[in-house]
């Protein structure tokens, strides 16, 4: 038998190595350029014959029934509760700008507004969710534009403490971000401080005179630390209401053409496959659209069927979950008091309530996954592929 | 040296196991079952390393991409499992004799395993999960069809006539 000289084995071996780590890096890393790339080569051969595999497992199993029900309707409930609950009180001489909320940046003490200079938002408005401050526009770019959180690190706010005499005693806080409740950094009387006191938000001197009555809160005073060995000190509770995150709501002294900026959605019909995945089972099947965009969800009949987990060009791999199964990113609604809860309370309640959307990472918000104990259903023949539409960072 | 099936037989039979590898899957049990393409990869390919080393290359890719076809995870999965299996089988290979089934059974599992370690890391980024035992059941399944139907090399020669 013909072996070659042990240097050029190893040296083969050695290179087959490198290869393998290569690719198994790019396996686990998955960066996009590359995989896209791969699929623009190879996308045209697995199309087909995704579609025949399809073909054959409809023929000998049968295709699933897909979930019957009544069509939800066209306006989400949720969306319909947030403005509703979200609409600060009028202020006279000025307005309140409806802004879709894109991503959040709760870590950083940041949402991202799904609106900016087209919407003619600028640096320093006021935002606020219902009775609640929320704190001030930041950057503005062309499509968007930050809210940094009275919560974030460095953030300095006046506010009044509502004192149970009636008086309203001026301080300021101090956003610590993630490292805990902002610190009420200064204040004219510190004595007359109570625990659980309600806060006032403050505007500045050069704010609009009118935002004095906007009346809005800021949470409560709470204490951390010992008093008795004198190292206690006054934060305040954070407070950012759970419906906040889809939409906020903007103080403006002059407006445009409309008071809403409803982010754009991009659609496109779909149809299934009908293939469940052959490593990964059933929860998956793959479904083809002529999106020009990356789709991160499929819906069927208003209802989300799936959430996008792979997208090849033409063609992608989907996920079918139950409402319950998207855990964070759904959020509920209680139809009775239309409070709007997010994971870590609709899971424990006993009610099956119903799920929506959260939003962010391209999903739009409010949309209808179905009540909490539903189980997932298969993809029927009225399927659209959809996102949120792309910010122009992403599309670049 | 032996030189192993040809592509224009490999290739069909690929496919068909492509177009049927979902609805096994789909089977009770199904998840127990060996990848069917690292399965007819190491039959395929030679366990002593062959002089060029295209023909392999050739076929991980063709198995990759048509493995891909069938599942949300990416061809760069199943590249790099297919080819750490034929590199641990070629390690292993050298050191234990072919000609014991339960050596031939180990080798093959052990091909298997960075295959399966592969795909639950895959899956855990897209937010599946694969379970352990599972996985292990398909590479001892791998292991069992490789013992079974890899013919050790004097064997296959000594069938063909003795030819050296």
């Amino acid at each position: 038998m013909f072996l070659l000289p042990g240097a050029e084995r190893y040296r083969r071996v050695l290179l087959t190595v490198g290869a393998v780590a290569v690719v198994a890096a790019q396996a686990i890393l998955r960066f996009p350029a590359i995989d896209s790339l791969t699929y623009r080569i190879v996308g045209p051969i697995q199309k087909p014959v995704a579609e025949l595999a399809g073909v054959l497992a409809e023929v000998f199993v049968g295709r699933a029934p897909a979930a019957d029900g009544p069509e939800p309707p066209t306006t989400s409930a949720l969306i319909t509760i947030e403005r509703e609950r979200g609409m600060p009180a009028p202020i006279p001489g000025m307005a309140w700008l409806e802004v879709p909320v894109r991503s959040l940046e709760l870590e950083r003490g940041r949402l991202v507004l799904a609106a900016g200079a087209d919407f003619h938002l600028a640096e320093d408005q006021i935002v606020a969710f219902g009775d609640a401050f929320l704190g001030r526009i930041g950057a503005v770019r062309p499509f968007e534009a930050d809210v940094e959180l009275w919560t974030s690190a460095d953030m300095r706010t006046g506010l009044g403490v509502m004192l149970e005499s009636g008086e309203r005693q001026p301080a300021v806080c101090f956003g610590r971000g993630s490292g805990g409740p902002a610190v009420v950094a200064w204040s004219e009387d510190e004595t007359r401080f109570e625990v659980g006191l309600p806060l006032a938000w403050r505007p500045r001197p050069l704010d609009p005179p009118n935002l004095a009555q906007a009346r809005l809160q800021m949470g409560q005073l709470q204490q951390i630390g010992e008093a008795s060995r004198g190292d206690a000190t006054w934060v305040v509770e954070q407070f950012i209401p759970v419906a906040a995150e889809g939409r906020v709501f903007v103080a403006a002294g002059a407006v445009g053409a409309t008071l809403v900026a409803e982010p754009a959605r991009r659609s496109s019909s779909a149809s299934a496959f009908h293939l469940p995945d052959a490593v990964l089972g059933n929860d998956w099947f793959a479904f083809a659209s002529g999106a020009s965009f990356r789709p991160t969800v499929v819906v069927d009949r208003g209802r989300v069927n799936a959430r996008v987990e792979d997208w090849r060009g033409a063609w992608g791999w989907a996920r079918r979950l139950p409402p319950a199964g998207w855990q964070d990113h759904a959020v509920a609604l209680r139809l009775q008091t239309g409070e709007v809860l997010a994971a870590d309370a609709w899971r424990t309640f006993d009610e099956a309530l119903p799920l929506f959307t959260r939003g962010g990472e391209g999903v739009p918000r409010g949309l209808w996954l179905g009540f909490r104990d539903d189980a997932q259903s298969w993809p029927g023949d009225h399927l659209e592929a959809l996102r949120l539409d792309l910010s122009p960072s992403e599309e670049r | 040296m032996r030189q192993g099936p040809r592509l224009r037989i490999l290739l069909p039979v690929a496919v068909l196991l492509t177009l049927v590898a979902p609805l096994a899957r789909q089977l009770p049990g199904g998840a127990l079952l060996p990848d069917v393409w690292l399965v007819l990869l190491l039959l395929a390919v030679p366990a002593t390393p062959p002089d060029s080393w295209r023909r392999p290359i050739q076929m991980v890719v063709l198995f990759g991409i048509l493995r891909s076809c069938v599942t949300a995870l990416s061809p760069f999965v199943a590249w790099a499992g297919f080819g750490a299996g034929l590199l641990v089988r070629g390690a292993l290979h050298r050191r234990l004799s072919e000609y014991r089934f339960v050596l031939r059974f180990l080798v093959g599992f052990c091909a298997a395993i960075p295959l399966a370690i592969l795909d639950r890391v895959a899956a855990r980024d897209l937010g599946a999960q694969l379970g352990t035992v599972d996985a292990l059941w398909a590479c001892l399944f791998t292991g069992l069809l490789v013992a079974l139907l890899q013919r050790p090399a004097g064997r296959s020669m000594s069938w063909h006539g003795g030819r050296k």
